[in-house]
């Protein structure tokens, strides 16, 4: 019986195995040890040369994907005149200034639409709610808003807020659309950040007589400030690439965008709200498939460059400034 | 996806044929039919189908941890 069950331990070569009983000399013993080290440490290294390779592989593939996106739209990218020039349905020589507008103002007003609700939910969730089937219902329904697909709440933001409420196609659409899709991933992001902060913080607080709103205002979303920061740059990075949500909501035309004036009910004037929007994201979609203009892979590539050198430029600015916060509150 | 998958209206009989996908169909299709026709109906029923799915799927893992909890925490 032990001699099979050595037998079975020395064949799947477990570290620490006894050498087989019966083996009458030293130097066989040894050898046999020293096989089996030698068969671990190449185990060991063919893992992790595999591990390696693969994400090697990840590396290459983003990296070529981000040069070649780059490399093929460097053209248009440095081009002024693209950059500020009028969309052409027809035409060469489009550009994409409205568009390029329009993304910026729907990242912005989606973002001070939704993270002082986002700030709302996920303080309540943290600080305030019991744990009973209310908050597991909330919770749940928040991660199933997180994973719709986007074209499910573009054609919810249509049916509601295009048609229902007769905005028509409109930026508000669009950044009310987009909020149903940041504010799960924003509540995660400070929900989070707020459970990172250890309780010794919020005894304290309570400890020097402030209420629980005070403590969480003045101590625990100081000290959280930089996940905080650094998950919103990240959501904001996400949420200005997105196409499907905005194509029924904030519309696809873009019409010429007046800076000097401010007639908020006129369809040239940047400000208003309720006039249609069409993003950069939604103008690749669109000019790849309904438009004609014969210098279409031109224009398409500089788009998506500039898209991807936004998105790049999000990224970093989250990292550095999530670094530049959490050095200064320490 | 729209942009790689061909878009063809058949079921697809092997990996290199194309295809479309409930998305694809829904992006390029909801702009072009009137509300209360019967195309239009259809597109909003693919809709739901992409909805229910997605549900399932959330109840799926919901499920699937909840039972991996209870196993990791013990009696």
């Amino acid at each position: 019986m032990a001699a099979s069950v050595d037998k079975m331990v020395a064949d799947q070569g477990i570290v620490g195995a006894r050498p087989p009983q019966g083996a009458p000399n030293r130097a066989q013993s040894e050898k046999a040890e020293g096989a089996l080290a030698c068969r671990i440490a190449l185990q060991d290294t063919f893992a992790t040369g595999v591990l390696f390779a693969i994400v090697a592989a990840i590396c290459a593939l983003l990296f070529s994907l981000i040069a070649y996106i780059v490399a093929s739209g460097a053209g248009k990218l440095f081009d002024v005149s693209f950059l500020t020039g009028k969309p052409e349905q027809f035409k060469e020589g489009g550009g994409i200034g409205p568009e390029l507008f329009n993304s910026f103002y729907l990242l912005v007003l989606t973002l001070l639409i939704s993270v002082p609700i986002a700030l709302g939910g996920a303080i309540y969730l943290t600080e305030y709610a019991p744990k009973n089937r209310l908050t597991h219902f909330v919770k749940t329904a928040i991660e199933a808003l997180s994973s719709l697909p986007s074209i499910v709440v573009g054609l919810f933001g249509f049916l509601f807020f295009v048609l229902q409420m007769g905005w028509g196609f409109s930026i508000l659409s669009g950044a009310l659309a987009l909020t149903m899709f940041n504010l799960p991933i924003l509540v995660r992001v400070i929900q989070q950040a707020l459970e990172a902060i250890p309780n010794d913080q919020r005894e304290g607080g309570l400890a020097l007589g402030a209420s629980r709103w005070e403590t969480t205002i003045h101590v625990l979303l100081p000290a959280a400030l930089p996940a905080i920061i650094t998950g919103i740059i990240l959501s904001a990075g996400r949420v200005f690439g997105e196409a499907a949500a905005l194509i029924y909501t904030a519309g696809q035309s873009a019409p010429m965008l007046d800076f000097t004036s401010f007639d908020f009910s006129s369809a040239s004037c940047p400000w208003n709200v309720f006039r249609p929007a069409e993003t950069l994201a939604v103008h690749i979609w669109k000019i790849n498939s309904e438009c004609v203009v014969p210098d279409l892979d031109a224009v398409s590539s500089g788009v998506a460059a500039v898209l991807m050198v936004c998105i790049l430029a999000f990224n970093l600015l989250a990292r550095f400034v999530g670094r530049l916060a959490s050095k200064n509150t320490r | 996806m729209q942009m790689v998958i061909g878009n063809a209206v058949q079921v697809p009989d092997g990996l290199f044929t194309p295809a479309s996908t409930l998305t694809s169909v829904l992006t390029m299709g909801i702009g072009n039919e009137m509300m209360g026709t019967v195309y239009s109906d259809v597109l909003w029923s693919l809709a739901l189908l992409l909805l229910a799915m997605s549900f399932v799927f959330i109840s799926i893992i919901h499920f699937i941890e909840r039972k991996g909890g209870l196993n990791a925490n013990g009696r």
